[in-house]
């Protein structure tokens, strides 16, 4: 890595690095940059990317574009430059996730327990996972809430990105543990209860905030419902198989019309990819890729199926990696991406790299700010050798918001 | 309407329930399956004392010879032989290579399951002794008898192997025909020894020293039982009958048994998935026979459907099929299955083949029972219809010319 | 039938006349001219043929020869090459436009033979496990203590080497094992000192004794004389130091299985001549009050490599997961490697840490591990690189049989299905034909498997030379 510095640094006093909030302009000049627009330029080579004030200015290739003066220059030689990673469905961020006081626990937060820049996130940022959304366990039907958060920041209102994440919901099987006796039947008329609860709550709100009712009584348990139903944030739901996503996607998107996203989509679930299209519902995949032959219940005449070679073969346009971690280590993410694509998922438009960046940012309503190389999004920045899936590419620097928050020339490679 | 038989009572060797048939008498059927694959039309089988005298199309019958008509419909098949089964016998056996056990031991001529095995149409039946390994000696029995001696036709028919893929298995076989070896090596010494003995109390002049010398009578070895059937097996007196699972398990079957030749059979124990195709061109090569049930299997890891006795019966296989459930339900069902697996592709002719002459041939008893030819056992079945259709019944059974299930109209 | 004899008109006589004369009298004729007939005859029957031709050859030794054929007779590779002359009646296989490499070699393993100890008998040769892990490339692979080849159809020829890697233990957490052993080492190296001594002495004094063996650890002896290695498992930094001591003290050369913290202590090792069989994903972490390194590294492989530690890697997993998570099971040991690679490990060493390093460590490397003549011929044809994460293998070969066909399997068949004018392995060529015309013609778009393969904008999967996937 080669520094070059320019002249006329007025800021000659000013401590801040250039990218960072308050500091100079940065100019990365990068081989290959996987821009990763959601529905637009996907990669530019020979790129130029500007970093001002911890956000992107501007990214064309370098004879499109001019470095303005004062700009730190830093050529990454013939490395690569894309977004930082996402990963929807993780619990390393801290621990104590699972209480599952109640079958429905649509009040608790994960938000107290997380340990920023923990070791297991530490890990993870070396190899470019730089946001997750950390969500309580799928030991009840209604976890709780999670948080959107970086990675790499100590400070926990620095590495916060949004609070609610999520509304984690688990329709599976794990959430029969909680009651004895208890099966599908009573966890999902106990899902509906409090969502028609919540709806009317926040329905109650909206009509006294604009002045056409009574104040209602304040609950704790059900102010999620208000930021779900002015969809300012989404549901996660842990489901798999056919019938348990089915149910997912027509109970929560279709009749309650929430935001909702599978995620986990195991086995059989691509089966419903013609009505999760239909409901907006997108599949963030994992920890499982693949379903293995297992007649009569997995009927797949003997082949191998990769989960998110289903969703597309069916024409599901938003297909996401997700690991589970710790089920997956969560620096293993990359890998995720790279198995759905060795077991059949078309890769022949970048979908694994999107499938990390653009499509979860998307899902979970942050794209304003993450998963792409544009102009006015988070400077998080992931410099690497080569393919970003493959396990052999190494991960040598990483920014959060321009500042360089992983360096393996200065640090020690984690990973 | 059926009209009840009323004839004169002729003396008859085993006290009847049912009306007698008398020691000399025919049938005549629209259609009879003789069991060789033949399907005679019009057929006309006479039966005396018990055996089949003969049988053909549109026979000129003696005046004065009983002729029972049976209905268009009605049509005569051979008794069924089941060559598998230890139903009617208790008791479980030991594991272990214990050749010289016979299962004719437990014989129970009293078991109620008889009498239902009557009904079901099977006239012929193998039982084996049960346990793992090498338990021992098959005996061919009639279901019908008050004796053993009465019931058996024909002891150590088979021996019976259980063959996996385990070093203990293998060494069962392998190392039954080793102790072979052995016993026939001490054996050799020791009448080399007691020949050198004679040769020198021969030589001897000395009428003192020579007393002392004598070496007696040859006095042979103490059989080794284990060792005997081994021998047995090589001599061709007794055959075997191997059971494998799998197709790793018929491989390490063809390796225990090396260079060693004797005549056997092979049996598949029939599971859901099963690999066994991998190896059905090496079997049909051997010329071996094999006993399946009418099951379709699937194809590992789907659910395809595959007709392994079909499959191997076009490898050119002789296919020896047995009931699913070793029961007297299983029995009735077994031809409703044949007929499935026929349905499904298996030749009709070697599904008759294989539930008839060939298990007979299996157990050695071909030359009396399983199939309607002059000569043999007058064993044979009256069923309202179709054998392989499944709203077929049973009319009536007879066992050695004697009707011991059902009606015959004259 | 070609027999190449003198060529002349008296030859077909000779032919015609020759069985009659052998048929009628006592043979008056040559024996040279009967060999003449009847060896060629012999060798066609009993020798079986297999080659794998046009494909891209990375032997394993460094060399890469492109297009070419490699040849077995009866198992064994035969010739590699160009234009080799093929006998008639072998198999041939055409692999134009695929890479072949050495089959890989799995130091551990686990179900995969479908039997218990004693392979030989126990083996199930069409186990599913066996049919997943030649999917993976995998042809040999140890299963306790025999190391076996997967010779899918078959339970004979397995066996490659038994009793291999006798564990040795030597931790701190047993100071008492530790002085025990360090004991035994030191009495057999007397023992041997003793030994060698009395080789000389007893020259001048016949009625020496021979120093007595009594109570001397057999196996000890055996790795002293450095006929076997012994096998240590050990993860933290002072365990390795201790057993790279003890190996430099007593002279001989370690194995080590864990080896976590190995980079910490790698010139130690390497002067040790250790080896290490390691897992390039492992995690654990130090101590939080320590200051100095600790814990694992994902640069270990590499570090230990650079410092001449032989490096052979394992996934976390040595069986098959059919669990539907997948990434670090047996059946993706390459993905293993990368990571390693991802460390630093050269594109070489990650391939040599799956093929003949563990060959070597198991004591078959002169039957398996690459591409030679004179070794076994158990190769694995890939559709790209084999590092890279998706290449499939096509077809695996042990000795000199096709063992396994993706388009034959249903598993992966409808992943980048080869494209139709392949050649099966069922068709045969007669010598006399020129197959490389045939074959070209007919595979022309089988250069890089298809659709599927124009992944990223080439940011992946290409087929560089031999230093693969896309590092600068």
């Amino acid at each position: 890595m080669v520094v070059v510095a320019t002249t006329l640094l007025a800021l000659a006093a000013s401590a801040q690095d250039p990218g960072t909030p308050g500091g100079p302009g940065l100019a990365l000049f990068a081989a290959k940059a996987l821009v990763a627009e959601l529905d637009g330029r996907q990669v530019v080579d020979n790129a130029l990317i500007l970093v001002k004030d911890g956000q992107i200015e501007a990214i064309a290739a370098r004879s499109e574009i001019e470095v303005p003066t004062g700009y730190t220059l830093r050529d990454l030689g013939s490395q690569w430059v894309m977004p930082g990673l996402v990963d929807l469905h993780t619990h390393v961020s801290g621990s104590g996730i699972n209480d599952t006081v109640f079958q429905i626990n649509s009040g608790l937060r994960v938000a107290p327990t997380t340990v920023p820049a923990n070791r297991n996130l530490k890990r993870a940022l070396a190899a470019g996972v730089t946001t997750v959304l950390y969500i309580p366990g799928s030991g009840s039907n209604m976890g709780g809430q999670g948080i959107l958060m970086k990675t790499g920041f100590p400070e926990y209102e620095r590495a916060l990105v949004r609070d609610p994440g999520s509304l984690k919901i688990a329709q599976g099987d794990n959430p029969t543990r909680w009651g004895y006796g208890m099966g599908r039947l009573l966890m999902n008329f106990h899902l509906r209860t409090v969502i028609e609860q919540g709806l009317a709550y926040a329905q109650a709100w909206d009509e006294f905030e604009a002045g056409e009712g009574d104040k209602p009584e304040r609950e704790l348990r059900l102010d999620i419902f208000r930021e779900l139903a002015a969809h300012r944030t989404q549901v996660s739901t842990h489901t798999q198989y056919f019938q348990l996503v089915m149910m997912s996607i027509l109970m929560l998107a279709r009749d309650y019309d929430l935001d909702v996203y599978i995620d986990h989509g195991s086995f059989d679930s691509y089966l419903n990819s013609d009505i999760a299209v239909e409901n907006n519902v997108a599949a963030i995949l994992g920890p499982r890729e693949v379903m293995w032959p297992n007649p009569p219940r997995y009927r797949t005449d003997g082949q191998v199926h990769g989960s998110a070679w289903g969703f597309q073969q069916a024409g599901h346009p938003m297909i996401g990696f997700n690991t589970d971690a710790p089920v997956v280590p969560l620096e293993e993410l990359p890998l995720q991406a790279a198995m759905g694509a060795r077991y059949g998922m078309d890769n022949s438009a970048m979908q694994a790299v999107r499938g990390l960046t653009i499509v979860p940012a998307t899902v979970a309503g942050i794209s304003d700010r993450l998963g792409s190389l544009e102009a006015g999004k988070d400077a998080d920045l992931v410099i690497l050798s080569g393919d970003p899936a493959d396990p052999r590419t190494s991960i040598e620097q990483v920014y959060l918001e321009g500042e360089t928050v992983y360096d393996t020339a200065r640090d020690r490679r984690r990973w | 309407m059926l009209i009840p038989l009323l004839l004169a009572w002729t003396p008859s060797p085993v006290p009847q329930e049912a009306p007698d048939l008398p020691d000399l008498y025919a049938i005549k059927a629209s259609v009879l399956e003789t069991g060789t694959g033949e399907v005679i039309e019009h057929a006309v089988l006479l039966v005396e004392g018990g055996k089949v005298i003969t049988v053909g199309e549109d026979l000129v019958v003696e005046r004065g010879i009983p002729v029972y008509e049976l209905d268009p419909d009605q049509v005569v098949i051979p008794g069924l032989v089941n060559a598998y089964t230890r139903v009617g016998m208790t008791g479980s056996g030991q594991s272990g290579a214990r050749p010289w056990q016979r299962a004719s031991d437990e014989l129970y001529p009293a078991a109620g399951d008889y009498s239902g095995v009557r009904e079901t149409g099977v006239t012929t039946l193998g039982h084996y002794p049960s346990g793992n390994g090498i338990p021992g000696r098959c005996v061919v029995v009639r279901p019908k008898g008050s004796t053993a001696s009465a019931m058996t036709i024909k002891d150590d028919a088979y021996l019976k192997v259980i063959m996996g893929s385990s070093k203990s298995a293998k060494d069962a076989l392998s190392g039954g025909f080793k102790k072979a070896d052995t016993w026939i090596a001490k054996e050799k010494k020791n009448k080399e020894k007691w020949d050198k003995a004679k040769e020198k109390f021969d030589k001897e002049k000395d009428k003192e020293k020579k007393a002392k010398l004598d070496p007696g009578p040859y006095k042979p070895l103490a059989d080794d039982p284990s060792a005997a059937s081994f021998m047995q097996l090589r001599d061709g007196s007794l055959k075997a009958l191997i059971s494998v699972r799998t197709a790793g398990d018929y491989l390490h079957l063809i390796d225990a048994i090396g260079e060693e030749e004797f005549t056997w059979d092979l049996r598949v124990v029939m599971t859901r998935d099963m690999n066994i195709y991998h190896v059905i061109e090496k079997v049909a090569k051997s010329g071996r026979r094999v006993v399946l049930e009418p099951e379709i299997s699937l194809h590992p890891g789907t659910m395809r459907q595959r007709n392994l006795p079909a499959e191997f019966a076009r490898a050119g296989t002789p296919v020896v099929l047995v009931p699913r459930s070793d029961s007297v339900a299983g029995f009735k069902a077994w031809r409703r299955h044949v007929g499935e697996i026929v349905a499904s592709g298996l030749d009709r002719s070697t599904a008759m083949r294989a539930i008839t002459l060939e298990p007979a041939a299996l157990l050695g008893v071909d030359d009396q029972v399983g199939s309607l030819e002059a000569g043999k056992q007058a064993n044979f079945v009256i069923l309202s219809g179709d054998p392989f259709e499944p709203g077929t019944q049973v009319d009536a059974v007879i066992l050695d010319g004697v009707l011991v299930s059902g009606e015959v109209n004259l | 039938m070609h027999i190449q004899t003198n060529t002349n008109g008296r030859t077909l006589i000779l032919a015609v006349l020759l069985p009659i004369f052998l048929s009628l009298c006592a043979p008056a004729f040559s024996q040279d001219e009967k060999k003449e007939q009847e060896e060629p005859q012999t060798e066609e029957e009993t020798d079986e043929w297999f080659a794998l031709q046009g494909g891209d050859i990375y032997t394993g030794t460094g060399a890469v020869l492109r297009g070419a054929t490699v040849l077995s007779k009866n198992g064994t590779i035969d010739e590699i090459g160009y234009d080799l002359f093929i006998p008639e009646g072998a198999e041939v296989l055409d692999v134009s436009g695929y890479r072949v490499y050495p089959g890989l070699v799995a130091i551990e393993s686990r179900g995969l033979f479908g039997g218990s100890s004693d392979l030989a008998n126990s083996v199930d040769p069409f186990s599913k496990n066996m049919t997943l892990a030649l999917a993976a490339g995998v042809t040999t692979a140890r299963s306790g203590s025999e190391v076996a080849k997967l010779r899918a159809g078959h339970i004979d020829g397995l066996v490659l080497n038994s009793g291999i890697l006798p564990r040795l233990s030597y931790s701190k957490s047993s100071p008492s094992g530790k002085r025990t052993l360090r004991e035994k080492f030191e009495a057999a190296s007397q023992y041997l000192r003793d030994y060698a001594q009395w080789q000389i002495d007893k020259k001048s004094d016949k009625e020496l004794k021979e120093p007595s063996k009594k109570g001397i650890d057999s196996s000890i002896l055996r790795y002293l004389r450095g006929e076997a290695r012994p096998l240590f498992s050990a993860s933290q930094r002072t365990d390795l130091l201790e057993i790279a001591r003890l190996a430099q003290r007593f002279g001989f050369r370690p194995i080590i299985d864990g080896c976590q913290e190995g980079w910490i202590v790698a010139d130690e090792l390497g002067r040790a001549g250790a080896s290490a069989i390691l897992t390039a994903r492992d995690r654990s972490s130090k101590g939080e009050q320590l200051v100095r390194a600790g814990g694992s590294s994902i640069e270990n492989a590499a570090i230990l490599h650079r410092a001449g530690v032989s490096v052979t890697i394992i996934p976390s997993s040595a069986g098959i997961s059919l669990g539907g998570i997948v990434g670090r099971d047996l059946m993706h040991l390459t993905v293993e490697a990368g990571y390693a690679v991802r460390g630093g490990l050269s594109e070489k060493a990650a391939l040599d840490s799956i093929t003949i390093e563990p060959a070597r460590l198991m004591g078959v490397s002169q039957r398996v591990g690459s591409i030679e003549v004179g070794k076994d011929a158990d190769m694995i044809i890939t559709d790209g690189d084999v590092l890279h994460y998706q290449t499939f293998v096509q077809w695996a070969v042990v000795a000199g049989e096709v063992v396994y066909d993706k388009q034959a399997e249903l598993y992966f068949a409808h992943i980048r299905p080869r494209p139709e004018a392949a050649l099966s392995p069922e068709e045969r060529l007669d010598a006399g034909e020129t197959p490389e015309e045939e074959i070209v013609e007919e595979a022309g778009d089988s250069d890089s498997p298809g659709e599927g393969n124009e992944e990223g904008d080439g940011e992946d999967h290409d087929e560089d030379d031999g230093d693969g996937g896309s590092r600068p």
